[in-house]
């Protein structure tokens, strides 16, 4: 069965460099531009990674799990922040819980990839 | 020396006149008791009088009487003159107030020499009056029962008060004050107007027997305004020729006070424009940490795919040359990536205004599991690091935060040393404090830099453009450690002579307690806090 990823990232740079770097090993990997496509993706019937940026216009990434889970849409996804900023505000603290890991900016190809791997053993 | 000669006898008197003259007298002369009386109650008479025995009008006797009874007047000398010298005339002459005696027919020499004992205490009573009088303290001599003896003018100018005479009444009887009632201490105990306030100064030595001092606010009589004036108002209890007196002296510190007032004032504006400055201070260093985190923030996202991409273009790319120029793109992206999260952790340690969450930690513990994660780099420096910590050594430290500051010391300590660092690490406990001290044997220290070491961005030799060290490290040690209420400092013998970094922070053991004593308190798990935040180690998790 094939594991499927969702970069979420507002920066093009951003999606480009993880393409680069991920799509030799999974060349199914697919993209979104920001909470709406991301949730978009998942009616779609995305299941999968997903690697969310934090801090992105309109819905941030935080806001974009909130939104997720209150959908229902949570479930059979994983979920990895790319992160520049710290902790979700106070009151979106208890969205840590749907967070498997985190994967601080600037990161190594070595990083991404580590944590890429480990995470897509969760999924069944 | 003007001279007044009272004496109904024209023989006696010209006779009299004249010696005077000779020896320089200014004379006036009277030919009875009344005439005497007339320019001796003149403001300017003469200070020195002759006053006959037995005269047509007022006796001499009368005469002095009179003289003595006026309060407050300069004091005139008075001799008599007399035929008779009988002890009852003496006795009763000196009763009414005589200086002196002087038997007729007189002896010139002997004249002379009473008549310059009269000077010599004239010119004394001068020079007393003219202190008295010029004095700008007031000066108000009182008996028992507040009647006025003796005032100076200031006394007299500032209180709107005269001396009585000897038949005097109190003040209290005599003057009324705005409350209109009798002054008595029980129905004035608050009243501040003059003959209240003597009242109270009076019976306050009476009570004390001894010096008072205190300060008060009074409006002098006739003072031109409605200003009050502020006195320090000393009361003393003197014996003054065998009666019991009170001396008030009353000095005017109001100009003090003032000042005083415009002393304080000035400087509680000055301290409220200090607070305003460091406010703004505080303000402006807020902004700087607000600007430096955003920017640091900014700078991570684009500086990812240098991060991630250069390595792995280096590695493809088969060209020496191409090869090199990458190593170089790639060393010089890490030390943008060091300097811009140092940055951050600087910003964020400062904007933590809270205190750091801290717990039991043992050095020694710590110590060698931050040699450990860091073997690989000590093996490729070919470093050594001596631990002499053994027993355990407690402090109370955040566990992220404290071994941030050991894995700068370590590197720091590497990358300062030349040809294999030897690093030995230490720690004593005084007291309430512990201190640690990380001591290398690398390129050492001027005097200038173990003072400026810890300073942000602060490079020991600045024409050397090293990119290894952001210039950051020891200022991130710094924060961390004095968040915690610590001291870090720097030493060293010399350059080439190797440097020793130590700092203090609050120890972890129990006066009482015996390190480790109850299992509890047997230290946290050192990785506690990591595996839920590892975006922020300086943010412990909650969990």
């Amino acid at each position: 069965m094939t594991k499927h990823i969702l970069v979420v990232d507002d920066d093009p740079s951003m999606r480009e460099t993880v393409e680069l770097l991920l799509n030799e090993v999974h060349p199914s990997i697919r993209f979104a531009d920001g909470g709406r496509q991301c949730l978009e993706e998942l009616r779609a019937g995305f299941r999968g990674l997903i690697l969310m940026d934090v801090m992105m216009p309109e819905l941030n990434g935080w806001e974009t799990i909130a939104a997720i889970v209150e959908e229902g849409l949570d479930d059979g996804n994983i979920f990895c922040m790319f992160t520049a900023v710290q902790d979700p505000e106070p009151r979106m603290e208890f969205l840590k819980e749907y967070v498997l890991d985190y994967i601080r900016k600037p990161f190594t190809s070595e990083e991404l990839v580590a944590v890429v791997d480990s995470s897509l053993g969760y999924l069944t | 020396m003007r001279v007044l000669i009272a004496e109904d006898d024209p023989v006696s008197r010209l006779s009299l006149q004249a010696s005077l003259k000779k020896w320089g007298y200014e004379v006036t002369t009277a030919i009875d008791g009344n005439a005497a009386w007339e320019i001796l109650q003149k403001n300017d008479c003469p200070r020195l009088a002759i006053l006959d025995w037995e005269m047509p009008g007022l006796t001499g006797v009368e005469v002095c009487r009179r003289v003595r009874s006026s309060v407050g007047r300069d004091y005139v000398y008075i001799a008599f003159l007399t035929a008779r010298v009988l002890k009852e005339d003496i006795i009763e002459g000196f009763d009414a107030g005589a200086d002196d005696f002087i038997t007729k027919p007189f002896n010139p020499r002997e004249l002379e020499g009473r008549l310059r004992a009269a000077d010599r205490i004239l010119d004394l009573h001068a020079e007393l009056g003219a202190i008295y009088n010029a004095s700008p303290v007031a000066m108000i001599l009182l008996d028992r029962d507040c009647r006025i003896k003796n005032l100076n003018p200031t006394g007299a100018r500032l209180s709107g008060l005269s001396a009585g005479g000897s038949s005097g009444a109190a003040i209290g009887a005599s003057l009324r004050c705005a409350h209109g009632g009798p002054h008595t201490l029980e129905n004035t105990p608050a009243c501040t107007c003059w003959p209240c306030l003597l009242q109270r100064f009076v019976a306050g030595t009476q009570r004390t027997e001894k010096i008072t001092r205190e300060e008060v606010i009074l409006r002098p009589l006739n003072h031109s305004g409605s200003e009050e004036l502020c006195f320090l108002v000393s009361t003393e209890r003197l014996l003054v020729t065998g009666e019991d007196m009170v001396l008030v002296v009353l000095e005017d510190i109001s100009a003090r006070k003032k000042a005083e007032r415009s002393l304080a004032d000035l400087n509680r504006t000055l301290e409220s424009r200090v607070e305003q400055r460091s406010a703004e201070v505080y303000q402006l260093l807020r902004q700087k940490d607000g600007f430096v985190r955003r920017l640091g923030h900014d700078l991570k996202t684009p500086l990812t795919p240098l991060v991630a991409l250069l390595p792995t273009v280096e590695k493809r790319v088969q060209d020496p040359k191409a090869k090199k120029m990458l190593r170089l793109a790639i060393r010089n992206v890490e030390f943008m990536r060091g300097l811009v999260e140092k940055t951050l952790q600087l910003a964020e340690l400062n904007n933590t205004n809270t205190k750091p969450i801290t717990e039991r930690i043992d050095l020694g513990e710590e110590i060698r599991n931050v040699i450990a994660t860091l073997s690989y780099i000590l093996e490729a420096a070919a470093a050594r690091v001596i631990n002499q910590i053994t027993a355990p050594v407690w402090v109370l430290a955040n566990p992220l935060e404290l071994r941030e500051v050991f894995h700068n010391l370590i590197t720091n300590a590497i990358k300062y040393s030349e040809g294999g660092a030897t690093l030995r690490i230490a720690a004593t406990r005084n007291g309430r404090m512990v201190t640690m001290s990380f001591s290398d044997e690398g390129i050492g220290m001027t005097a200038e830099d173990t003072r400026r070491v810890f300073e942000e961005f602060y490079k020991a030799d600045p024409s050397r453009h090293d990119r290894s060290s952001t210039g950051l490290g020891l200022s991130v040690c710094r924060t961390i450690v004095e968040r915690h209420g610590g001291r870090i400092w720097a030493e060293s013998p010399g350059l080439r002579l190797g440097s020793t970094i130590s700092f203090s922070l609050p120890s972890g053991e129990p006066d009482i307690d015996r390190a480790g004593a109850t299992p509890e308190e047997t230290g946290p798990c050192p990785t506690t806090g990591t595996q839920n935040n590892p975006h922020n180690p300086f943010k412990p998790s909650n969990d």
